[in-house]
Protein backbone atom coordinates (compact mmCIF):
# COMPACT_ATOMS: atom_id res chain seq x y z
CA UNK A 1 0.00 0.00 0.00
CA UNK A 2 1.25 3.74 -0.73
CA UNK A 3 0.09 6.16 0.86
CA UNK A 4 0.23 10.23 0.61
CA UNK A 5 -0.66 12.07 3.19
CA UNK A 6 -0.80 15.71 2.51
CA UNK A 7 2.18 16.04 0.60
CA UNK A 8 3.83 19.48 -0.79
CA UNK A 9 6.66 19.71 -2.16
CA UNK A 10 8.03 23.57 -2.78
CA UNK A 11 11.10 24.91 -4.68
CA UNK A 12 12.55 28.31 -3.61
CA UNK A 13 13.90 29.31 -6.86
CA UNK A 14 14.87 32.69 -8.01
CA UNK A 15 11.34 33.76 -8.81
CA UNK A 16 10.28 32.96 -5.47
CA UNK A 17 8.12 29.98 -3.97
CA UNK A 18 7.26 27.36 -6.55
CA UNK A 19 4.85 24.61 -5.52
CA UNK A 20 5.40 21.54 -7.34
CA UNK A 21 3.20 19.30 -5.16
CA UNK A 22 0.05 20.87 -3.12
CA UNK A 23 -1.05 18.98 -0.45
CA UNK A 24 -1.81 15.67 -2.45
CA UNK A 25 -3.30 12.83 -0.42
CA UNK A 26 -3.35 9.14 -2.84
CA UNK A 27 -3.94 5.57 -1.55
CA UNK A 28 -3.68 3.06 -3.63
CA UNK A 29 -4.04 -0.42 -2.43
CA UNK A 30 -1.94 -3.72 -2.48
CA UNK A 31 -2.46 -5.26 -6.21
CA UNK A 32 -4.24 -2.70 -7.97
CA UNK A 33 -3.21 -0.38 -11.76
CA UNK A 34 -3.35 3.30 -10.09
CA UNK A 35 -2.90 5.88 -12.80
CA UNK A 36 -1.51 9.61 -12.09
CA UNK A 37 -2.77 11.68 -14.98
CA UNK A 38 -1.58 14.96 -15.62
CA UNK A 39 -0.03 17.83 -18.25
CA UNK A 40 3.58 18.11 -17.91
CA UNK A 41 4.36 20.19 -15.21
CA UNK A 42 1.66 18.75 -13.28
CA UNK A 43 3.57 17.40 -10.39
CA UNK A 44 3.61 13.95 -11.62
CA UNK A 45 7.54 13.44 -12.01
CA UNK A 46 7.88 15.20 -8.78
CA UNK A 47 5.78 12.62 -7.04
CA UNK A 48 7.34 10.05 -8.43
CA UNK A 49 10.87 11.34 -7.51
CA UNK A 50 9.65 11.73 -3.62
CA UNK A 51 8.26 8.02 -3.63
CA UNK A 52 11.78 6.96 -4.67
CA UNK A 53 13.74 9.19 -1.96
CA UNK A 54 15.30 11.27 -4.52
CA UNK A 55 13.36 14.03 -3.26
CA UNK A 56 12.28 14.53 0.26
CA UNK A 57 8.33 16.47 0.44
CA UNK A 58 8.68 19.91 2.25
CA UNK A 59 5.13 18.85 4.15
CA UNK A 60 3.65 15.70 4.60
CA UNK A 61 4.50 12.38 4.79
CA UNK A 62 4.78 8.77 2.54
CA UNK A 63 4.24 5.79 3.19
CA UNK A 64 5.06 2.59 1.68
CA UNK A 65 4.03 -0.49 3.20
CA UNK A 66 4.30 0.93 6.79
CA UNK A 67 7.56 2.85 5.91
CA UNK A 68 8.06 6.39 5.83
CA UNK A 69 10.45 7.23 2.55
CA UNK A 70 11.29 10.86 3.93
CA UNK A 71 12.91 9.20 7.56
CA UNK A 72 15.38 6.88 5.43
CA UNK A 73 18.97 7.55 4.34
CA UNK A 74 21.46 5.99 2.85
CA UNK A 75 21.85 2.45 2.90
CA UNK A 76 18.13 1.59 4.14
CA UNK A 77 17.30 3.98 1.51
CA UNK A 78 18.87 2.03 -0.81
CA UNK A 79 17.45 -1.06 0.47
CA UNK A 80 14.08 0.88 -0.15
CA UNK A 81 14.83 1.73 -3.44
CA UNK A 82 15.30 -2.30 -4.26
CA UNK A 83 11.40 -2.64 -3.62
CA UNK A 84 10.60 -0.67 -6.08
CA UNK A 85 10.73 -1.23 -9.61
CA UNK A 86 10.72 1.78 -12.35
CA UNK A 87 10.47 1.93 -15.91
CA UNK A 88 10.77 5.33 -17.65
CA UNK A 89 9.68 7.19 -20.96
CA UNK A 90 13.32 6.61 -22.63
CA UNK A 91 13.87 2.95 -21.24
CA UNK A 92 17.19 4.41 -19.45
CA UNK A 93 19.11 1.16 -20.28
CA UNK A 94 23.21 0.83 -20.50
CA UNK A 95 24.25 1.00 -24.08
CA UNK A 96 27.55 -0.47 -23.04
CA UNK A 97 25.13 -3.98 -21.76
CA UNK A 98 23.47 -6.36 -23.96
CA UNK A 99 19.62 -7.48 -22.94
CA UNK A 100 20.76 -10.10 -20.27
CA UNK A 101 23.53 -8.06 -18.62
CA UNK A 102 20.63 -5.17 -18.14
CA UNK A 103 18.41 -6.96 -16.81
CA UNK A 104 20.70 -8.40 -14.50
CA UNK A 105 21.95 -4.92 -12.63
CA UNK A 106 19.67 -4.64 -10.52
CA UNK A 107 20.67 -7.64 -8.69
CA UNK A 108 24.16 -7.19 -8.76
CA UNK A 109 23.30 -4.11 -6.95
CA UNK A 110 21.50 -6.16 -4.65
CA UNK A 111 24.53 -8.53 -4.52
CA UNK A 112 23.16 -11.60 -5.75
CA UNK A 113 25.43 -14.67 -7.11
CA UNK A 114 25.87 -14.91 -10.35
CA UNK A 115 24.26 -18.05 -11.15
CA UNK A 116 20.62 -16.30 -9.23
CA UNK A 117 21.45 -14.04 -11.34
CA UNK A 118 21.40 -15.49 -14.76
CA UNK A 119 18.85 -17.74 -14.04
CA UNK A 120 16.57 -15.09 -12.40
CA UNK A 121 17.54 -12.68 -15.74
CA UNK A 122 16.58 -15.87 -17.98
CA UNK A 123 12.63 -16.35 -16.31
CA UNK A 124 12.09 -12.44 -16.61
CA UNK A 125 13.26 -12.09 -20.49
CA UNK A 126 10.90 -14.99 -21.32
CA UNK A 127 8.09 -13.66 -18.80
CA UNK A 128 8.63 -9.99 -21.41
CA UNK A 129 8.56 -12.15 -24.45
CA UNK A 130 12.05 -11.52 -25.51
CA UNK A 131 13.54 -15.16 -25.23
CA UNK A 132 16.67 -15.64 -27.70
CA UNK A 133 17.64 -11.89 -27.52
CA UNK A 134 19.71 -12.16 -24.82
CA UNK A 135 23.19 -11.01 -26.12
CA UNK A 136 21.68 -8.38 -28.31
CA UNK A 137 22.26 -4.58 -27.40
CA UNK A 138 19.98 -2.41 -27.08
CA UNK A 139 21.07 -0.83 -30.05
CA UNK A 140 19.86 -3.67 -32.27
CA UNK A 141 16.23 -3.47 -30.37
CA UNK A 142 12.95 -1.70 -31.23
CA UNK A 143 11.24 0.76 -28.85
CA UNK A 144 8.94 -1.41 -27.64
CA UNK A 145 11.58 -4.28 -26.52
CA UNK A 146 13.58 -1.89 -25.28
CA UNK A 147 10.56 -0.88 -22.73
CA UNK A 148 10.16 -4.79 -22.66
CA UNK A 149 13.68 -5.06 -21.36
CA UNK A 150 13.17 -2.06 -19.06
CA UNK A 151 10.29 -3.88 -17.33
CA UNK A 152 12.32 -7.03 -16.89
CA UNK A 153 14.93 -5.02 -15.14
CA UNK A 154 12.25 -3.27 -13.19
CA UNK A 155 11.15 -6.65 -12.16
CA UNK A 156 14.18 -8.53 -11.16
CA UNK A 157 14.82 -7.61 -7.40
CA UNK A 158 11.20 -8.49 -6.91
CA UNK A 159 9.56 -5.75 -6.36
CA UNK A 160 6.49 -4.94 -3.84
CA UNK A 161 5.99 -2.06 -6.66
CA UNK A 162 6.52 -0.91 -10.21
CA UNK A 163 6.47 2.86 -11.28
CA UNK A 164 5.53 3.52 -14.67
CA UNK A 165 7.03 7.02 -15.50
CA UNK A 166 5.56 7.96 -18.96
CA UNK A 167 6.99 4.47 -20.05
CA UNK A 168 4.83 4.27 -23.17
CA UNK A 169 5.22 8.14 -24.37
CA UNK A 170 7.74 7.15 -26.29
CA UNK A 171 6.17 4.51 -28.34
CA UNK A 172 4.12 4.63 -31.10
CA UNK A 173 0.01 3.49 -30.71
CA UNK A 174 0.77 -0.43 -31.54
CA UNK A 175 3.63 -0.31 -29.32
CA UNK A 176 1.94 1.12 -26.36
CA UNK A 177 -0.83 -1.27 -26.53
CA UNK A 178 1.77 -4.59 -26.18
CA UNK A 179 3.98 -2.76 -23.40
CA UNK A 180 0.20 -1.70 -21.36
CA UNK A 181 -1.18 -5.33 -22.46
CA UNK A 182 2.04 -6.79 -20.39
CA UNK A 183 1.92 -4.32 -17.47
CA UNK A 184 -1.53 -5.96 -16.78
CA UNK A 185 -0.46 -9.60 -17.75
CA UNK A 186 2.16 -8.71 -14.94
CA UNK A 187 -0.28 -7.02 -12.62
CA UNK A 188 -2.26 -10.04 -13.49
CA UNK A 189 0.35 -12.83 -13.19
CA UNK A 190 2.51 -11.47 -10.31
CA UNK A 191 -0.31 -9.30 -7.89
CA UNK A 192 2.13 -6.28 -8.68
CA UNK A 193 0.97 -3.16 -7.53
CA UNK A 194 2.06 -0.72 -10.29
CA UNK A 195 1.76 3.17 -10.21
CA UNK A 196 1.34 4.70 -14.33
CA UNK A 197 2.41 8.17 -14.92
CA UNK A 198 0.85 9.57 -18.18
CA UNK A 199 -0.40 12.22 -20.04
CA UNK A 200 -2.14 9.53 -21.85
CA UNK A 201 -5.84 9.38 -20.89
CA UNK A 202 -5.89 6.12 -23.35
CA UNK A 203 -3.22 4.34 -21.13
CA UNK A 204 -5.37 4.97 -18.18
CA UNK A 205 -8.41 3.44 -19.64
CA UNK A 206 -7.07 0.66 -20.67
CA UNK A 207 -5.32 -0.56 -18.11
CA UNK A 208 -5.65 1.32 -14.53
CA UNK A 209 -8.59 0.38 -12.00
CA UNK A 210 -8.31 3.87 -10.10
CA UNK A 211 -7.23 6.75 -11.13
CA UNK A 212 -6.00 10.36 -9.95
CA UNK A 213 -5.89 13.65 -11.98
CA UNK A 214 -3.44 16.29 -11.35
CA UNK A 215 -3.51 19.92 -12.30
CA UNK A 216 -0.65 22.94 -11.43
CA UNK A 217 0.47 20.16 -8.36
CA UNK A 218 -2.95 19.23 -6.82
CA UNK A 219 -5.19 16.07 -7.29
CA UNK A 220 -8.03 17.69 -8.57
CA UNK A 221 -10.21 14.43 -8.93
CA UNK A 222 -9.72 11.29 -8.39
CA UNK A 223 -11.93 7.85 -8.39
CA UNK A 224 -12.16 4.91 -10.10
CA UNK A 225 -11.24 4.76 -13.91
CA UNK A 226 -15.21 4.40 -15.03
CA UNK A 227 -16.29 6.65 -12.59
CA UNK A 228 -14.09 9.47 -13.81
CA UNK A 229 -14.52 8.59 -17.52
CA UNK A 230 -18.46 8.68 -16.73
CA UNK A 231 -18.80 12.09 -15.05
CA UNK A 232 -15.93 13.80 -15.25
CA UNK A 233 -16.50 16.76 -12.90
CA UNK A 234 -13.27 19.46 -13.36
CA UNK A 235 -12.16 21.19 -17.13
CA UNK A 236 -9.21 19.59 -17.37
CA UNK A 237 -10.62 16.17 -16.37
CA UNK A 238 -13.08 16.92 -19.59
CA UNK A 239 -10.46 17.71 -21.28
CA UNK A 240 -8.07 14.36 -20.96
CA UNK A 241 -11.53 12.51 -21.58
CA UNK A 242 -12.78 14.23 -24.44
CA UNK A 243 -8.72 13.67 -26.17
CA UNK A 244 -9.47 10.40 -25.05
CA UNK A 245 -12.03 10.03 -28.06
CA UNK A 246 -10.95 13.19 -30.23
CA UNK A 247 -10.08 11.09 -33.20
CA UNK A 248 -12.82 10.53 -34.24
CA UNK A 249 -14.64 13.92 -33.40
CA UNK A 250 -12.10 16.06 -35.40
CA UNK A 251 -13.22 14.45 -38.89
CA UNK A 252 -16.67 15.18 -37.39
CA UNK A 253 -17.41 18.73 -37.74
CA UNK A 254 -16.97 18.23 -41.93
CA UNK A 255 -19.24 15.99 -41.96
CA UNK A 256 -21.02 17.73 -39.30
CA UNK A 257 -21.43 20.54 -41.88
CA UNK A 258 -22.24 18.77 -44.67
CA UNK A 259 -24.81 16.68 -42.83
CA UNK A 260 -26.72 19.97 -41.40
CA UNK A 261 -26.44 21.09 -45.35
CA UNK A 262 -28.00 18.46 -46.37
CA UNK A 263 -30.75 17.75 -44.00
CA UNK A 264 -31.56 21.15 -42.19
CA UNK A 265 -33.93 19.98 -40.76
CA UNK A 266 -32.08 17.33 -38.73
CA UNK A 267 -30.79 17.57 -35.02
CA UNK A 268 -27.23 16.03 -34.18
CA UNK A 269 -27.18 14.11 -31.13
CA UNK A 270 -24.75 12.73 -28.84
CA UNK A 271 -24.99 9.58 -26.93
CA UNK A 272 -22.70 8.57 -24.27
CA UNK A 273 -23.07 5.11 -22.48
CA UNK A 274 -21.64 2.73 -20.22
CA UNK A 275 -21.36 -0.68 -19.20
CA UNK A 276 -24.45 -2.82 -19.77
CA UNK A 277 -26.20 -0.18 -22.24
CA UNK A 278 -23.27 -0.56 -24.76
CA UNK A 279 -23.90 -3.92 -25.07
CA UNK A 280 -27.89 -3.20 -26.59
CA UNK A 281 -28.85 -2.44 -29.94
CA UNK A 282 -29.98 0.93 -28.90
CA UNK A 283 -29.75 2.33 -32.29
CA UNK A 284 -32.09 -0.38 -34.12
CA UNK A 285 -34.06 -0.04 -31.21
CA UNK A 286 -34.79 3.60 -31.50
CA UNK A 287 -35.46 3.24 -35.69
CA UNK A 288 -37.73 0.44 -34.96
CA UNK A 289 -39.59 2.39 -32.33
CA UNK A 290 -39.94 5.09 -34.12
CA UNK A 291 -40.10 4.30 -37.97
CA UNK A 292 -40.81 8.20 -38.95
CA UNK A 293 -37.23 9.02 -37.86
CA UNK A 294 -34.15 8.30 -40.29
CA UNK A 295 -31.28 7.96 -37.76
CA UNK A 296 -27.75 9.08 -39.88
CA UNK A 297 -24.09 7.64 -38.16
CA UNK A 298 -21.99 10.53 -37.68
CA UNK A 299 -19.02 9.20 -35.62
CA UNK A 300 -18.72 6.11 -33.03
CA UNK A 301 -15.99 4.99 -30.65
CA UNK A 302 -16.14 2.63 -28.09
CA UNK A 303 -13.31 2.30 -25.26
CA UNK A 304 -12.70 -0.45 -22.83
CA UNK A 305 -11.53 -0.03 -19.32
CA UNK A 306 -11.30 -2.33 -16.89
CA UNK A 307 -15.26 -1.81 -15.57
CA UNK A 308 -16.78 -2.11 -18.94
CA UNK A 309 -16.59 -0.47 -22.22
CA UNK A 310 -17.72 3.25 -22.18
CA UNK A 311 -19.28 3.96 -25.94
CA UNK A 312 -19.54 7.42 -27.45
CA UNK A 313 -22.00 8.01 -30.68
CA UNK A 314 -22.90 10.88 -32.89
CA UNK A 315 -26.12 10.67 -34.45
CA UNK A 316 -28.66 12.62 -36.49
CA UNK A 317 -32.27 12.08 -36.08
CA UNK A 318 -34.76 13.80 -39.04
CA UNK A 319 -37.93 14.17 -38.63
CA UNK A 320 -41.09 16.01 -36.92
CA UNK A 321 -39.34 17.32 -33.92
CA UNK A 322 -42.04 16.00 -31.62
CA UNK A 323 -41.14 12.57 -32.83
CA UNK A 324 -37.94 13.03 -32.02
CA UNK A 325 -38.31 14.47 -28.70
CA UNK A 326 -39.96 11.77 -27.94
CA UNK A 327 -37.64 9.65 -29.53
CA UNK A 328 -34.92 11.39 -27.05
CA UNK A 329 -37.28 10.14 -23.43
CA UNK A 330 -37.37 7.29 -24.68
CA UNK A 331 -33.19 6.58 -25.08
CA UNK A 332 -32.93 8.82 -21.41
CA UNK A 333 -35.50 6.11 -19.98
CA UNK A 334 -33.00 3.34 -21.04
CA UNK A 335 -30.47 5.23 -19.22
CA UNK A 336 -28.63 6.53 -22.36
CA UNK A 337 -26.88 9.85 -21.48
CA UNK A 338 -28.00 12.58 -24.60
CA UNK A 339 -26.75 15.67 -25.90
CA UNK A 340 -28.14 17.48 -28.44
CA UNK A 341 -24.97 18.86 -30.50
CA UNK A 342 -26.64 21.51 -32.70
CA UNK A 343 -30.28 21.95 -33.98
CA UNK A 344 -31.15 24.25 -37.00
CA UNK B 1 82.08 11.39 -42.61
CA UNK B 2 81.34 13.72 -44.88
CA UNK B 3 78.09 15.97 -44.49
CA UNK B 4 76.75 17.52 -47.92
CA UNK B 5 74.34 20.51 -48.01
CA UNK B 6 71.17 20.99 -49.46
CA UNK B 7 68.01 18.48 -50.23
CA UNK B 8 70.70 15.51 -50.47
CA UNK B 9 71.64 15.96 -46.52
CA UNK B 10 68.36 14.06 -45.78
CA UNK B 11 69.60 10.90 -47.05
CA UNK B 12 72.82 10.37 -46.21
CA UNK B 13 72.17 7.13 -44.22
CA UNK B 14 75.44 5.57 -43.27
CA UNK B 15 75.50 9.00 -41.33
CA UNK B 16 73.29 7.06 -39.07
CA UNK B 17 73.90 5.38 -35.89
CA UNK B 18 71.05 2.52 -35.92
CA UNK B 19 71.73 0.93 -32.51
CA UNK B 20 71.42 4.57 -31.22
CA UNK B 21 68.52 5.50 -33.44
CA UNK B 22 66.99 2.00 -31.64
CA UNK B 23 67.91 2.69 -28.04
CA UNK B 24 66.26 6.27 -28.82
CA UNK B 25 63.23 5.03 -30.09
CA UNK B 26 62.78 2.49 -27.12
CA UNK B 27 63.48 5.45 -24.46
CA UNK B 28 60.67 7.27 -26.15
CA UNK B 29 58.32 4.63 -25.94
CA UNK B 30 59.21 3.88 -22.51
CA UNK B 31 58.26 6.90 -21.52
CA UNK B 32 54.93 7.49 -23.68
CA UNK B 33 54.14 4.15 -21.83
CA UNK B 34 54.84 4.76 -18.36
CA UNK B 35 53.47 8.20 -18.17
CA UNK B 36 50.15 7.31 -19.95
CA UNK B 37 49.85 4.60 -17.40
CA UNK B 38 50.62 7.19 -14.74
CA UNK B 39 48.18 9.81 -16.49
CA UNK B 40 45.11 7.52 -17.26
CA UNK B 41 45.06 6.64 -13.35
CA UNK B 42 45.84 10.51 -11.93
CA UNK B 43 42.63 11.80 -15.02
CA UNK B 44 40.32 9.57 -14.27
CA UNK B 45 40.92 9.99 -10.32
CA UNK B 46 40.47 14.06 -11.04
CA UNK B 47 38.10 13.39 -13.35
CA UNK B 48 35.88 11.61 -10.90
CA UNK B 49 36.71 13.98 -7.99
CA UNK B 50 35.77 17.32 -10.12
CA UNK B 51 32.50 15.18 -11.90
CA UNK B 52 31.02 14.13 -8.18
CA UNK B 53 31.43 17.12 -6.29
CA UNK B 54 30.44 19.89 -9.11
CA UNK B 55 26.88 20.45 -8.29
CA UNK B 56 27.37 19.89 -4.48
CA UNK B 57 25.84 22.24 -1.54
CA UNK B 58 27.91 21.74 0.88
CA UNK B 59 30.44 24.50 1.01
CA UNK B 60 33.43 22.55 2.30
CA UNK B 61 33.13 20.20 -1.22
CA UNK B 62 32.40 23.74 -3.13
CA UNK B 63 35.85 24.88 -2.13
CA UNK B 64 37.44 21.68 -2.82
CA UNK B 65 35.96 21.42 -6.48
CA UNK B 66 37.44 24.68 -6.94
CA UNK B 67 40.84 24.07 -5.45
CA UNK B 68 40.73 21.08 -7.76
CA UNK B 69 39.39 23.03 -10.33
CA UNK B 70 42.20 25.84 -10.34
CA UNK B 71 45.20 23.33 -9.91
CA UNK B 72 43.74 21.37 -13.10
CA UNK B 73 43.39 24.34 -14.59
CA UNK B 74 47.01 25.75 -13.48
CA UNK B 75 48.88 22.96 -14.55
CA UNK B 76 46.88 22.42 -17.72
CA UNK B 77 47.84 25.78 -18.83
CA UNK B 78 51.51 26.15 -18.53
CA UNK B 79 53.46 25.72 -21.86
CA UNK B 80 55.03 22.10 -21.33
CA UNK B 81 58.48 23.53 -21.85
CA UNK B 82 58.26 25.81 -18.89
CA UNK B 83 56.97 22.81 -16.51
CA UNK B 84 59.87 21.19 -17.14
CA UNK B 85 62.29 23.70 -15.94
CA UNK B 86 59.64 24.62 -13.52
CA UNK B 87 59.73 21.41 -11.49
CA UNK B 88 63.14 20.57 -12.16
CA UNK B 89 63.79 21.01 -8.22
CA UNK B 90 60.86 18.56 -7.58
CA UNK B 91 62.12 16.15 -10.35
CA UNK B 92 65.49 16.36 -8.78
CA UNK B 93 63.88 15.11 -5.43
CA UNK B 94 61.57 12.38 -6.68
CA UNK B 95 64.21 10.76 -9.23
CA UNK B 96 67.02 11.96 -8.16
CA UNK B 97 68.94 12.97 -11.48
CA UNK B 98 67.14 15.63 -14.24
CA UNK B 99 68.96 14.08 -16.77
CA UNK B 100 67.34 10.55 -18.95
CA UNK B 101 64.30 9.15 -19.53
CA UNK B 102 62.65 8.21 -15.75
CA UNK B 103 63.38 12.26 -15.41
CA UNK B 104 61.08 13.04 -17.89
CA UNK B 105 58.11 10.89 -16.41
CA UNK B 106 57.20 13.67 -13.29
CA UNK B 107 56.56 17.07 -15.38
CA UNK B 108 55.12 14.03 -18.53
CA UNK B 109 52.49 13.07 -16.28
CA UNK B 110 51.98 15.94 -14.13
CA UNK B 111 51.25 18.48 -17.33
CA UNK B 112 49.36 15.24 -19.32
CA UNK B 113 47.13 14.07 -15.93
CA UNK B 114 45.05 17.26 -15.74
CA UNK B 115 44.65 17.86 -19.67
CA UNK B 116 43.32 14.04 -19.82
CA UNK B 117 41.65 14.91 -16.21
CA UNK B 118 39.15 17.42 -17.71
CA UNK B 119 38.54 15.02 -20.78
CA UNK B 120 37.16 12.01 -18.34
CA UNK B 121 35.05 14.91 -16.74
CA UNK B 122 33.04 16.18 -19.43
CA UNK B 123 32.89 12.64 -20.75
CA UNK B 124 31.12 11.47 -17.60
CA UNK B 125 28.78 14.49 -17.78
CA UNK B 126 27.90 13.36 -20.87
CA UNK B 127 26.69 9.58 -19.89
CA UNK B 128 22.85 9.88 -19.92
CA UNK B 129 21.33 11.48 -16.52
CA UNK B 130 18.24 9.51 -17.14
CA UNK B 131 20.57 5.89 -17.12
CA UNK B 132 21.96 7.29 -13.40
CA UNK B 133 18.83 8.19 -12.13
CA UNK B 134 17.99 4.77 -13.16
CA UNK B 135 20.78 3.05 -11.35
CA UNK B 136 20.20 5.60 -8.08
CA UNK B 137 16.38 4.27 -8.33
CA UNK B 138 17.58 0.20 -7.90
CA UNK B 139 19.47 1.06 -4.58
CA UNK B 140 23.07 1.73 -6.35
CA UNK B 141 25.46 3.34 -3.91
CA UNK B 142 28.32 6.23 -5.44
CA UNK B 143 30.71 3.50 -6.03
CA UNK B 144 28.60 0.66 -7.37
CA UNK B 145 27.20 4.09 -10.01
CA UNK B 146 30.94 4.64 -11.13
CA UNK B 147 32.21 1.44 -11.66
CA UNK B 148 28.90 0.07 -13.03
CA UNK B 149 27.86 3.16 -14.73
CA UNK B 150 29.56 5.62 -15.41
CA UNK B 151 32.78 3.99 -16.30
CA UNK B 152 31.15 1.25 -18.39
CA UNK B 153 28.86 3.80 -20.55
CA UNK B 154 31.69 6.24 -21.17
CA UNK B 155 34.17 3.42 -21.87
CA UNK B 156 34.67 4.52 -25.83
CA UNK B 157 34.93 8.29 -24.88
CA UNK B 158 37.34 7.23 -22.44
CA UNK B 159 39.87 5.64 -24.90
CA UNK B 160 39.28 8.18 -27.75
CA UNK B 161 41.10 11.20 -24.83
CA UNK B 162 43.40 8.28 -23.47
CA UNK B 163 44.44 8.33 -27.47
CA UNK B 164 44.46 12.02 -28.17
CA UNK B 165 46.46 12.25 -24.58
CA UNK B 166 48.80 9.56 -25.62
CA UNK B 167 49.62 11.40 -29.11
CA UNK B 168 50.30 14.42 -27.33
CA UNK B 169 52.54 12.98 -24.69
CA UNK B 170 54.53 11.84 -27.31
CA UNK B 171 55.74 15.23 -28.77
CA UNK B 172 56.27 16.14 -24.89
CA UNK B 173 58.71 13.31 -25.30
CA UNK B 174 60.22 14.54 -28.14
CA UNK B 175 60.34 18.37 -26.07
CA UNK B 176 61.54 16.75 -22.76
CA UNK B 177 64.20 15.12 -24.83
CA UNK B 178 65.41 18.42 -26.60
CA UNK B 179 66.75 19.84 -22.67
CA UNK B 180 68.27 16.40 -21.99
CA UNK B 181 65.63 13.66 -21.29
CA UNK B 182 66.66 11.15 -23.87
CA UNK B 183 64.37 9.74 -26.90
CA UNK B 184 63.92 10.74 -29.93
CA UNK B 185 63.48 13.88 -29.31
CA UNK B 186 66.89 13.95 -27.55
CA UNK B 187 68.62 12.21 -30.65
CA UNK B 188 67.02 14.66 -33.82
CA UNK B 189 68.12 17.76 -31.37
CA UNK B 190 71.87 16.26 -30.36
CA UNK B 191 72.63 14.25 -33.39
CA UNK B 192 70.58 15.74 -35.99
CA UNK B 193 70.85 19.23 -35.68
CA UNK B 194 73.82 20.33 -33.59
CA UNK B 195 75.74 17.88 -35.46
CA UNK B 196 74.70 18.86 -38.65
CA UNK B 197 73.14 15.92 -39.66
CA UNK B 198 69.87 16.05 -40.97
CA UNK B 199 69.33 12.31 -42.20
CA UNK B 200 69.10 11.50 -38.19
CA UNK B 201 66.30 14.13 -37.87
CA UNK B 202 64.68 12.86 -40.66
CA UNK B 203 64.46 9.49 -39.61
CA UNK B 204 63.52 10.43 -35.65
CA UNK B 205 60.49 12.09 -37.35
CA UNK B 206 59.62 9.44 -39.11
CA UNK B 207 60.04 6.88 -36.12
CA UNK B 208 57.58 9.51 -34.07
CA UNK B 209 55.17 9.48 -36.99
CA UNK B 210 54.93 6.06 -37.22
CA UNK B 211 54.53 5.81 -33.16
CA UNK B 212 51.70 8.54 -33.44
CA UNK B 213 50.04 6.55 -36.79
CA UNK B 214 50.07 2.61 -34.08
CA UNK B 215 48.64 4.68 -31.36
CA UNK B 216 45.85 6.72 -33.41
CA UNK B 217 44.98 3.52 -35.26
CA UNK B 218 45.14 0.96 -32.05
CA UNK B 219 43.09 4.14 -30.33
CA UNK B 220 40.38 3.90 -33.04
CA UNK B 221 40.21 -0.06 -33.31
CA UNK B 222 39.23 0.19 -29.48
CA UNK B 223 36.41 2.71 -29.58
CA UNK B 224 35.06 1.14 -32.45
CA UNK B 225 34.81 -2.40 -30.42
CA UNK B 226 33.79 -1.08 -27.15
CA UNK B 227 31.09 1.53 -28.53
CA UNK B 228 27.65 -0.67 -28.99
CA UNK B 229 25.68 2.39 -29.20
CA UNK B 230 25.02 1.96 -32.95
CA UNK B 231 25.97 -1.54 -34.08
Amino acid sequence: MIRFNNVSKQYNTKDGELVAVNDVNIEVKDGQIFGIVGYSGAGKSTLVRMLDGLEAPTTGEIDINGTDIAKLSGSQLRKQRQKIGMIFQHFNLLWSRTVIQNVMLPLEIAGVSKSERIKKAQELISLVGLSGRENSYPSELSGGQKQRVGIARALSNDPEILISDEATSALDPDTTNEVLDLLLKINKQLGLTILLITHEMHAIAKVCDEVAVMDSGSVVESGTVFEVFKHPKQDVTRKFVSEEFSSPQEKDDLTVTELTDRYPEGKLIRLTFHGPQSELPIVSNVIRKFPDIEVNIISGSMRQTQEGAIGSLSLQFIGKTEVIEESLDYLKSLRVETEVISND
Amino acid sequence: MTNSTGFASYFQFNNVDWPNMWSASWETVWMTLISMIAVIVFGIILGLILYLTRDSKNPLVKVFNWVVGLLVNIFRSVPFIILIVLLLPITKSIVGTIIGPKAALPSLIISAAPFYARMVESYFREVDSGVVEAAQSMGASTWQIIYKVLLPESKPALIAGATVTAISLISYTAMAGAIGAGGLGNLAYLDGFQSNNNTITLVAVVIITLFVFIVQGVGDFLVKRTDKRTL
